[in-house]
């Protein structure tokens, strides 16, 4: 039963949300405008709410109960009585500027940015780590559960009606490519499988196709249930697998052919191991979130602006070559968080701990004793020691030199610059 | 459904000892469906197994369509789009079937990269090959990384079924409709089964598949790019709506023809013939004249292929040469204007007051005289051509 | 009704532009030069076109000076083309001619057909000077154009005085720029380039666009070697031997 403008539907805390117009529809449903008490929201109202599980709607009243992991998602916030025909949710309205992450895969929109695709992969991932440490997974996860801005990376998680606590089946099927072998194979959803989604979202944000489609999936000209039964579940393998009898294929699979190589060890390490045999078979050794948020601070830290061409790059290991214009590069300087090494280049930012604003921006100065430096893009005053011993305080929006020896204490964490 | 096909070796391939690199196949798989693909494989000396490379491509598409028309395209809701409109986020086009596009180009294309990586492996460089194709090329072969390159050709492909039809391109040569048109004012549809049922009064020749403009005189997109998948354009359409013809020819036609009223005679012509004459016949004409076309013309390998509804040929017969009356009549009028104008210019020259006024007569002269001789000539074909419409009205 | 009566199939079509500097510094013995070279040459392109099975070569010619002007509102078959009479006064618009180059090399009110059946266009600059104009604007237009990408493009420095690089920026490299110190050379070279310009750009060849500049660089180089008084601008600086120049 569609809504007509102007209907009202009864929520059941008593208020109640007027439709102001359509906003979009998908197999589910539709989403619309809606007024709830003067302020302007989003209603989705099933259209088939005879097909949704029995524990469908309990389910809706309890997450909404539990509230948001974080402000990253577009958690319902109340729900309609039954009424109409169907029923619906009220959640936040999407702001103007995020685009589906498919439509990234299919080209429509391209990342800002390479600063703006990490941003993105931590965002997702703190995202599945606060619903894990709810209690809480995901199920039915695919590319169009993720809104994006294309410039700053920031994420929107949408479509949460199908977020269960952990190890109950929702009873929606969501889409193979995205859900873990055991989920093909029939098993419930868990925080385990979406962990594997998780891997398969963050290659397809880093790499641009997907992990396990390769030649033998392509093979067949046409997706049958069985063929996917088959390449997402029971013959799952990685396209960058040692046996190698599923390649990315050239002339389809060209993000994947350039990045692959270009991009940091690191990252191939780890989706290697994610995708290897033994982790598509056991779901308890996949990399948890905190983890994954690990790798990706690393891939921060590595991630400068060549002096010579002003485009991102990644400094790996000894060789300081820029991956687009092939000059080597001379860092004006690193800075040693314990353990974190991070090299210093103008126009790079530098991250501090794992959120999404950056912390300190490496700017030129032009004829200072110092003429590059680093600056406070906190809200808090660093305190700088000297090589001498002396102190200084460096409030937010000024800048102190890069000059081996200081000691920097900014947001609670101790920094060498070398 | 029926489809035929032909192709043959160029001219300049005749000359240079080259073997035709075109490719062409049409297939009638049961009564409602039916698909023409035509491959050209690139000429340059790089591409020195080519002709593999097309015929590879057809096969591998033949059956990867196939697949496709049991298992692909009947979806809601029913529209008619193309790859133009299915590259910006646009809630027209359905995700669903662009989806399954992708995929069965994705297939293709993988198809077709493991069957000449084989083809290289198990037919290594022969005598004709060590002797006439450059040293860089031979290694780039031995390498083995870029194979596709040696390989490389274009594709296209309509096909048609009883719930939908489908045309989709890589690279140069031109595909064409020929429609019944819905907006004539006499047969406006007000819904599907009518559109189908109403009577074939005004046709139209299109080009339904979006044009790439990196296809610019002898250059071309392929199947050997490193973005092949993002170079296919294709046009969708399950609104219940199906073209009379698809007609597919390799650039080596359109070359010939050019690509508007001439090359739609050229189909038309081919169309009349079937109707008249049988498919037999039609074929035994295309086999004898394409090459002698490819020498007077392009010199370059020539491809047709074809899908028709043989159920609407004698109606669509009698629109067609009406729609080739009407053109001629227009042609008619056009180069009597000409003639008045050009008349007119050289009664206004003369006089003559200088030496360019002079050299002007001239050329206005010499273009009146063409243009005379263009004129009987048209009149001839109208004459001919209102015969024949008669004769098949009161039939 | 056969398949081969159908209309006279048409060969495909090749257009030779030629620029012409008719600035005040050509006039004289130069523009003399060019008109008549031209026009000598224009028959044996009209043979070229009769006996080539494979193209129609036709021809456009635009002069420039303080306004640029077409000979004709559109190409015409080499053997047809009437040559007129260019005098040379005024300015070098290179920007000028650049920019209504560009508008006549497209398909709508220009005079190219349809990509299919047409090949690449052949262009042949002259010019004794350097732009007094808004060149690098006009330029950059062109170099947008798609045909003029494919064109082979060839350009003659007449004299001394010539700016080398703007003819390079016009032609995309030094090897396509033939210098010519002396009448007897311009006449000769400009017959040499429109040759071979148009035998090579009306060839149906698998060769690409970039492969049939680089044929009739390589030829007329070599043809400009035994050209008493031109070179290509990518030769080494003859020595100076005899200083005679009769522009002086």
């Amino acid at each position: 039963m569609e809504l007509k403008e102007k209907t009202s539907v009864n929520l059941t805390n008593g208020g109640h949300a007027t439709v102001i117009k359509e906003l979009g529809r998908g197999g589910q449903g539709i989403v619309y405008l809606v007024d709830v008490a003067g302020k302007r929201m989003a209603l989705k109202w099933y259209l088939h709410p005879q097909q949704l599980p029995q524990k469908f709607y309990k389910n809706l009243e309890d997450n909404i109960a539990k509230g948001a992991p974080s402000e990253a998602f577009l958690w319902p916030e109340y729900l309609t009585k039954k009424e109409k025909g169907s029923f619906g949710y009220v959640m936040r309205l999407r702001p103007q500027g995020y685009y589906e992450f498919g439509h990234f895969l299919l080209a429509r929109k391209q990342f800002g940015s390479f600063e703006a695709i990490l941003n993105a992969a931590m965002k997702i991932c703190d995202g599945f780590r606060l619903l894990h440490l709810h209690g809480l997974s995901y199920q039915d996860l695919n590319d169009g559960n993720f809104f994006i801005d294309p410039k700053t990376g920031d994420v929107l998680i949408c479509d949460n009606d199908n977020v269960m606590p952990d190890g109950q089946r929702s009873g929606i099927m969501g889409k193979a490519r995205y859900m873990a072998p055991e989920v093909v194979a029939g098993h419930a959803p868990d925080k385990y499988s979406d962990r594997f989604s998780l891997s398969v979202i963050l290659f397809m944000l880093f790499y641009g196709n997907h992990p396990l489609e390769g030649s033998r999936v392509l093979a067949c000209p046409c997706m049958t249930e069985e063929y996917e039964k088959k390449f997402y579940g029971s013959e799952a393998q990685f396209i960058f697998d040692p046996k190698g009898e599923n390649r990315p294929v050239r002339g389809v699979h060209n993000n994947v052919i350039r990045r692959w190589p270009a991009l940091p060890s690191i990252l191939r390490d780890t989706f290697s191991a994610q995708f290897s045999q033994e982790l598509l078979t056991t779901p308890e050794k996949r990399l948890i979130e905190n983890q994954w948020r690990k790798v990706i601070q690393s891939l921060r830290d590595a991630l400068v602006i060549c002096p010579s061409c002003m485009q991102e790059t990644f400094l790996e290991g000894d060789s300081l070559k820029c991956m687009n214009c092939g000059k080597a590069i001379t860092p004006a300087g690193y800075l040693d968080f314990g353990g974190r090494k991070v090299a210093l280049t103008v126009g790079s930012n530098v991250y501090i701990n794992s959120g999404n604003d950056p912390d300190i921006a490496v700017i030129r100065v032009a004829d200072d004793r110092y003429p590059i430096q680093l600056k406070n893009i906190t809200n808090d005053t660093w305190v700088v020691e000297t090589p001498s011993g002396k102190i200084k305080q460096i409030a937010p929006q000024s800048t102190m030199p890069v000059k081996p020896g200081l000691k920097v204490t900014a947001c609670g964490v101790k920094i060498l610059v070398y | 459904m029926k489809a035929i096909s032909h192709y043959c070796r160029g001219e300049s391939h005749l000359a240079s000892g080259k073997p035709c690199q075109d490719c062409a196949t049409a297939v009638v798989v049961d009564e409602g469906c039916a698909m023409a693909i035509v491959s050209d494989g690139h000429g340059g000396d790089r591409y020195f197994r080519s002709d593999v490379g097309s015929r590879r491509l057809v096969d591998i598409t033949q059956k990867a369509v196939t697949a496709f028309a049991h298992d692909g395209g009947d979806l809601e809701p029913y529209r008619f789009f193309t790859s133009e409109e299915a590259k910006e986020s646009n809630d027209f086009v359905p995700e669903e079937v662009n989806r399954r596009l992708r995929w069965l180009f994705s297939s293709i294309i993988a198809q077709w990269n493991e069957a000449i990586s084989a083809h290289a492996v198990s037919t290594p460089l022969n005598e004709w090959e060590l002797e006439h194709v450059d040293q860089k090329y031979r290694e780039e072969f031995l390498k083995g990384d870029t194979l596709e390159k040696i390989y490389g050709c274009t594709l296209m492909c309509y096909l048609q079924t009883s719930s939908f039809w489908l045309a989709f391109q890589i690279g140069d040569g031109k595909l064409l409709t020929l429609t019944s048109s819905p907006n004539s004012p006499l047969t406006s549809p007000t819904s599907p089964e009518q559109l189908t049922s109403s009577p074939i009064n005004i046709l139209t020749f299109s080009q339904p598949v979006p044009w790439d403009d990196r296809c610019f005189l002898n250059k071309t997109t392929s199947i050997c790019d490193s973005a092949a998948l993002e170079e296919f354009r294709y046009c969708f359409c399950n609104d219940g709506t199906f073209p009379l013809a698809a007609f597919l020819g390799s650039d080596g036609i359109d070359d010939t023809y050019g690509d508007g009223p001439m090359l739609e005679n050229f189909y038309t012509t081919i169309y009349k013939l079937i109707a008249t004459k049988g498919e037999l016949a039609t074929l035994r004409q295309l086999k004898s004249a394409l090459p002698l076309i490819s020498k007077r013309g392009s010199k370059d390998d020539m491809s047709v292929a074809l899908v028709y509804d043989e159920r609407k040929l004698p109606e669509t017969l009698t629109a067609l040469t009406r729609f080739q009356l009407n053109r001629t009549i227009a042609d008619y009028d056009a180069i009597e204007e000409r003639i008045a104008s050009l008349n007119e210019k050289i009664a206004q020259l003369q006089p003559l007051s200088d030496e360019s006024s002079r050299i002007n007569l001239q050329y206005a002269r010499r273009d009146l005289s063409k243009a005379i001789i263009r004129k009987r000539r048209l009149a001839g074909l109208k004459g001919s051509l209102t015969a024949y419409l008669n004769r098949l009205t009161k039939q | 009704m056969s398949l081969l009566d159908n209309e006279s199939i048409p060969r495909r079509q090749m257009t030779l532009f030629f620029m012409i500097d008719k600035s005040g510094s050509m006039d004289g013995s130069k523009i003399g030069s060019v008109n008549d070279a031209i026009e000598n040459v224009l028959p044996i392109i009209g043979e070229i076109s009769d006996e080539n099975p494979d193209a129609e070569i036709r021809v456009a010619a635009l002069e420039f000076s303080t306004d640029t002007r077409w000979l004709y509102d559109e190409p015409k078959e080499g053997k047809d083309f009437i040559w007129q009479k260019v005098t040379a006064e005024g300015l070098t618009s290179l920007g000028e001619a650049c920019r209504e180059l560009n508008k006549k090399l497209s398909r709508s009110n220009g005079f190219m057909s349809s990509p299919s059946g047409c090949y690449a266009p052949a262009i042949i600059l002259l010019s004794d000077g350097g732009p007094t104009d808004d060149f690098e604007g006009g330029l950059a237009q062109l170099k947008n154009n798609k045909w003029f990408k494919s064109a082979i493009k060839i350009a003659i420095a007449i004299g001394d005085d010539c700016d080398m690089d703007v003819l390079k920026q016009f032609t995309g490299s030094l090897e396509a720029v033939i210098k010519v110190h002396n009448i007897d050379a311009l006449k000769k070279m400009i017959r040499i380039i429109a040759v071979t310009s148009s035998q090579i750009g009306s060839k149906s060849s698998s060769a690409n666009d970039e492969t049939k500049q680089r044929e009739v660089e390589k030829q007329i180089t070599e043809a400009a070697k035994d050209v008493a008084g031109a070179e290509s601008a990518a030769a080494p600086e003859p020595a100076k031997s005899d200083s005679y120049d009769e522009w002086d």
